[in-house]
C-alpha cells in the first residue's frame, strides 16, 4: 500500500507528515529539516531549486526566486494589487484574469498551481526517500477562508507534483484533529495560528466529529518576523547613538544582526534577559567595533508592544462574527512558532479566558493533523487492539521492607517479567511473597495485593538460593506471580484478578501521595539501604573472622571485633549516620584482616558470600530482566523456619 | 409403545445431526476467529518491529541533529575568534595576545578537524547553492566574471562530505 502523508502547505514554511505505526510523524527533508521554506527560484540554467537552496540564492536572483506563492494562489491579478507590488518577481494576467509569475530566466510564465507543486514534489521526493517507500496520496491544509477557487487551485497543485489528494482540509481543523478534540467531544474551538509572516483566527464548532468553521479573521501581513525586525531597529537605533555608526546599511553585519535578533527573540521565551553579543560587527578610523547589548523580556515586550496589539482585534472580530462570547470557548489551540512568546500566550489567555492547548510543535501541528485526517482516510488507522495499561507499579518487598518494583506503571500489557532473588538469612528454608501494588518506596506504604510462601528450600548459605519470581499479566490485566526455587524447581504461584479494580481517583491519589512524600520516602529508603549493607557487612566479616581462624593475629581479631561491636550496636539505632559509619570503619578493619590472611595463605582467595551469586542460572523466559550473580536482590524473605 | 421405541433412533439422529452442524458453525466461528486473531497478533508484531526501525533511525536523526546544531554554535565563535585575528593583525603592535588569539583559533580548528569538521575555500568559485548562501551582489569587476563568488563573509564547513554551513558570500551580479 502507497503511503499518504499530510501537507502543510505554508505561506512561509512547509511540512509533511505521515502516520507511522499509528502515530503521526513529521519527515525531515533531504537538507535534515523539518521545516522546508515555501520558496521556488530558477537559475539561468534552467535548473530549478526548492527551499533551503532556493533562498540561498534568493538575493541573487530575487525576479526567478518566488516566495509567498500561496498568497497567489486561485487568485485573480484583480484580487492581489497590493501583494503584486510587494514580492520582488513578476505577477502577470494570465487565461481567465489569473495572477501568473513570469519568470525571466526560463522566459515564460508559472501558474501558482505550478509554483506550488514544485514544492510539493521536493516534500514527496524527500519523504519518499526517507520513507523508502512510494508516496501517492496526501490530504493537504489551507487556509480556513480560502475560497472554491483557491481550494481547487490547491488542489490541482497537488495532482501537478503527482499526488492523488485525497482531500483538503483547513488549517485549523488539522490543528483540532492534532489535539483530538474530535474525541474529546469539545464543541467551540478557537485557534489562534501566528506563523512567520501571516496571523490567522479561526472559531471552530466540532459536532459528531463534523468541524464547522464559525468564523475566520486575521491579518494577512503579521507574523514572528516583524518582531525580530524590531530588535534589529532596536539594536541598530542603540548603536548608531553609541557610535554614529549606521549597521543598517552594512549588509554583512545586517545579517548578523537579524540573526542574533531571531536568537534573542526565541530566547526570551525561555529566560527573562539575554545577552545579544556581536564582536567586531564593524570598524571606524579607531579600530573595530563591538556590539553588546542586554535584551530584557519586559523591553522586548515594551519594543514589540503594538504587535501584540494587532492581535487582539482579529480574536475579538472572530467571536463577534460567531456570536460568540470568550465563555462559550471549550478549547483554545496555539498554532506558529510565534505563538510561544509569552506575551503572545498571555494575550490569549487574557482575551479567552482559557488556557491553551500548546504541547504539539506550534510549527508542525498543522501537518500533523493532516497526517492524522490521511491515515483515517486511508484505513491507517484499523480496528487496533486497545492495549491496557498498569495503572501503579507492581513489586515485592525486600530485605529491609523495600519496595522492589518488577512491572513500572505505565507498562503496556500483556507482559511479563522475572527477577532472581535469594535468602536474607543463613540456612533460610521458606520465603514469602508479598506482592504489592504502588508507587512508594517502602513496602509498607504501598497497597498488598497478596503473599504467599515458598518453602523446602535446601538449607544454604545466605545468598546462595537462587528464587525467581516471575509477574505475568495478561491482557485482562490479571496477575500471576510465582516463584520458584532453581535448585529444587519447587514452586508456589499466586492468582491476583484486583490490580485494575482501582477507580482512577485511587490511582491518582496514590500517584500524588508518592510524590509528595518523594523525598521523606527517599529517606526512609536510603535508611533501609544503610541498614542492609551494615547488616551484610556485619555477616560477611563475621564469617571472614570464622574463616580466619589462627592465621590473624589476636590484636587484629580484637580490633576487629570492637569495630563489629559498634557496629552490631549502631545496627539496633535509628541514627543512619551512626550506621554508615561503623559500616565504614568495619570495612576498613575487614581489609586489613583481608591483607593478613592473603600474607598467610600466599594467594587462596576467600570468596565472600555475594560473590557466590548465579553461577550459571539464566533466569528463563524474560531475558531482560535476568540479573547477573553481583545484581542478585537480597530479599526480605523472613525466616520463618526458627 | 412402538413409537416410543422407533421415535428415540429418529431423534437420536437429529440431535446428532443439529449438534454435528453446530459443532461445525462453532469450528468455522472459532476458526474465523482465531485466524483474526493471527492477523491481529502479526500487525502487532509487524508494528513492534516497524515501530523499533523507525525509533532507531528517529535516535540517529536527533543525535545528528544534535550534534550539528552544537558543531554550528561553536562555528560562530569560531568566526568571532577569526574577526579579533584579522583586526589583531592589521594593527601595527601585533602583541603576544594576538599571537595567542591566532593559536587560539588554531587550536579550535584542530578540535574541530578531529570531529570531522573542516572549512572550504569559497571565493574565487562560481556560485553554488549546494556550498554558498549569497548576502550581497556586486557589479563584476576585474577578473571576476559574472556569478563567480567575489569573497566570502562567512566561512562555509563541511561535517565528513556533507555542508555543516555554507558559506555566505558576496557574489559578481549576473548579466540580465
Amino acid at each position: 500500500m502507497a503511503r499518504v502523508v499530510g501537507i502543510d502547505l505554508g505561506t512561509t514554511n512547509s511540512v509533511i507528515a505521515t502516520m507511522v505505526g499509528g502515530e503521526p510523524q513529521v519527515i525531515p527533508n533531504a537538507e535534515g529539516s523539518r521545516l522546508t521554506p515555501s520558496v521556488v527560484g530558477f537559475s539561468k540554467t534552467g535548473e530549478r531549486l526548492v527551499g533551503q537552496m532556493a533562498k540561498r540564492q534568493a538575493v541573487l536572483n530575487p525576479e526567478n526566486t518566488v516566495y509567498s506563492i500561496k498568497r497567489f494562489m486561485g487568485r485573480r491579478t484583480g484580487e492581489v494589487e497590493a501583494e503584486r507590488k510587494i514580492v520582488p518577481y513578476k505577477v502577470e494576467e494570465g487565461s481567465n484574469g489569473m495572477a501568473v509569475v513570469r519568470i525571466p530566466a526560463s522566459g515564460k510564465t508559472f501558474t501558482p498551481e505550478e509554483i506550488s507543486a514544485m514544492i510539493l514534489q521536493k516534500l514527496k521526493t524527500d519523504a519518499e526517500a526517507y520513507l523508502g517507500e512510494k508516496v501517492a496520496e496526501a490530504v493537504i491544509t489551507v487556509p480556513a477562508y480560502f475560497n472554491d477557487a483557491q481550494r481547487t487551485a490547491t488542489k490541482n497543485a497537488g495532482e501537478i507534483a503527482g499526488l492523488k489528494v485525497l482531500r483538503i482540509i483547513n488549517e485549523p481543523t488539522a490543528s483540532a484533529l492534532a489535539y483530538g478534540l474530535d474525541k474529546k467531544g469539545a464543541e467551540t474551538v478557537l485557534v489562534f495560528d501566528l506563523g512567520g509572516g501571516t496571523f490567522d483566527v479561526t472559531i471552530l464548532e466540532i459536532g459528531e466529529g463534523v468541524f464547522e468553521v464559525k468564523a475566520t479573521s486575521g491579518d494577512t501581513h503579521l507574523g514572528g518576523d516583524d518582531w525580530d525586525e524590531r530588535i534589529v531597529n532596536w539594536l541598530a537605533d542603540e548603536f548608531r547613538k553609541a557610535q554614529g555608526i549606521d549597521l543598517r546599511k552594512d549588509r554583512q553585519a545586517l545579517q548578523r544582526l537579524r540573526e542574533a535578533s531571531e536568537r534573542a527573540k526565541v530566547e526570551l521565551s525561555t529566560v527573562v534577559q539575554t545577552t545579544i553579543n556581536l564582536p567586531f560587527i564593524t570598524a571606524d578610523a579607531t579600530g573595530p567595533k563591538h556590539l553588546d547589548y542586554v535584551l530584557t523580556r519586559a523591553k522586548f515586550e515594551e519594543l514589540t508592544a503594538d504587535l501584540a496589539e494587532r492581535c487582539i482585534g482579529p480574536v475579538k472580530q472572530a467571536l463577534s462574527d460567531s456570536k460568540l462570547s470568550e465563555k462559550d470557548l471549550n478549547e483554545v489551540i496555539l498554532v506558529g512558532g510565534a505563538t510561544r512568546m509569552p506575551m503572545i500566550q498571555e494575550l490569549v489567555r487574557r482575551l479567552t479566558g482559557k488556557e491553551p492547548n500548546k504541547e504539539v510543535h506550534p510549527d508542525e501541528v498543522v501537518a500533523i493533523g493532516a497526517a492524522i485526517q490521511g491515515g483515517v482516510l486511508a484505513g491507517e488507522v484499523r480496528d487496533v487492539v486497545l492495549l491496557d495499561v498498569t495503572p501503579l507499579s507492581l513489586g515485592l518487598e525486600t530485605l529491609g521492607g523495600v519496595l522492589t518494583t518488577l512491572v513500572p506503571r505505565n507498562t503496556t500489557i500483556p507482559t511479563r517479567k522475572s527477577e532472581v532473588f535469594t535468602t536474607a538469612q543463613d540456612g533460610q528454608t521458606q520465603v514469602e511473597v508479598h506482592v504489592l501494588q504502588g508507587e512508594r518506596p517502602m513496602a509498607r506504604d504501598n497497597r498488598t495485593l497478596g503473599r504467599f510462601m515458598l518453602d523446602g528450600i535446601p538449607a544454604a548459605t545466605r545468598g546462595v538460593p537462587q528464587i525467581e519470581v516471575t509477574f505475568d499479566i495478561d491482557a485482562n490485566g490479571i496477575l500471576n506471580v510465582n516463584a520458584k526455587d532453581r535448585a529444587t524447581s519447587r514452586e508456589q504461584s499466586i492468582k491476583i484478578t484486583g490490580t485494575s479494580t482501582l477507580s482512577k481517583n485511587e490511582v491518582q491519589k496514590m500517584v500524588k501521595e508518592a510524590e509528595q512524600f518523594a523525598d521523606e520516602d527517599r529517606r526512609k529508603r536510603d535508611a533501609a539501604e544503610v541498614r542492609n549493607r551494615g547488616d551484610s557487612v556485619v555477616y560477611q566479616t563475621e564469617r571472614m573472622l570464622r574463616e580466619a581462624g589462627e592465621k590473624v593475629s589476636a590484636d587484629e581479631r580484637q580490633r576487629v571485633e570492637e569495630a563489629l561491636k559498634e557496629l552490631r550496636e549502631a545496627l539496633n539505632t535509628e541514627d543512619s549516620e551512626r550506621i554508615n559509619r561503623a559500616t565504614d570503619a568495619v570495612q576498613q578493619a575487614s581489609y586489613k584482616l583481608a591483607e593478613e590472611m592473603y600474607k598467610a595463605t600466599a594467594g587462596a582467595p576467600t570468596g565472600g558470600p555475594g560473590a557466590s551469586g548465579t553461577p550459571d542460572g539464566e533466569a528463563k523466559g524474560d531475558g531482560e530482566a535476568k540479573r547477573d550473580g553481583e545484581d542478585v536482590v537480597d530479599a526480605e524473605y523472613r525466616r520463618t523456619d526458627g | 409403545m412402538t413409537e416410543w421405541e422407533s421415535n428415540p433412533t429418529d431423534t437420536d439422529a437429529e440431535v446428532r445431526e443439529a449438534t454435528v452442524e453446530e459443532l461445525e458453525a462453532e469450528v468455522r466461528r472459532y476458526k474465523a476467529e482465531a485466524e483474526e486473531h493471527w492477523q491481529q497478533f502479526l500487525h502487532a508484531a509487524a508494528d513492534l518491529e516497524n515501530y523499533k526501525k523507525q525509533a532507531a533511525r528517529a535516535r540517529e536523526d536527533a543525535v545528528g541533529r544534535t550534534r550539528r546544531a552544537l558543531l554550528t554554535v561553536i562555528l560562530s565563535v569560531v568566526d568571532n575568534i577569526e574577526r579579533a585575528v584579522a583586526y589583531g593583525g592589521q594593527s601595527e603592535d601585533a602583541a603576544p595576545i594576538v599571537e595567542g588569539i591566532r593559536m587560539t583559533h588554531r587550536q579550535v580548528l584542530d578540535l574541530l578537524a578531529n570531529m570531522g569538521v573542516r572549512p572550504f575555500e569559497a571565493a574565487g568559485k562560481p556560485f553554488d547553492t549546494r556550498y554558498h548562501e549569497a548576502v550581497e551582489v556586486v557589479p563584476p569587476a576585474g577578473e571576476h566574471v559574472a556569478g563567480q563568488v567575489v569573497a566570502e563573509i562567512q566561512r562555509g564547513y563541511l561535517l565528513g562530505d556533507e555542508v555543516l554551513r555554507p558559506a555566505r558570500v558576496r557574489v559578481a551580479r549576473e548579466q540580465s
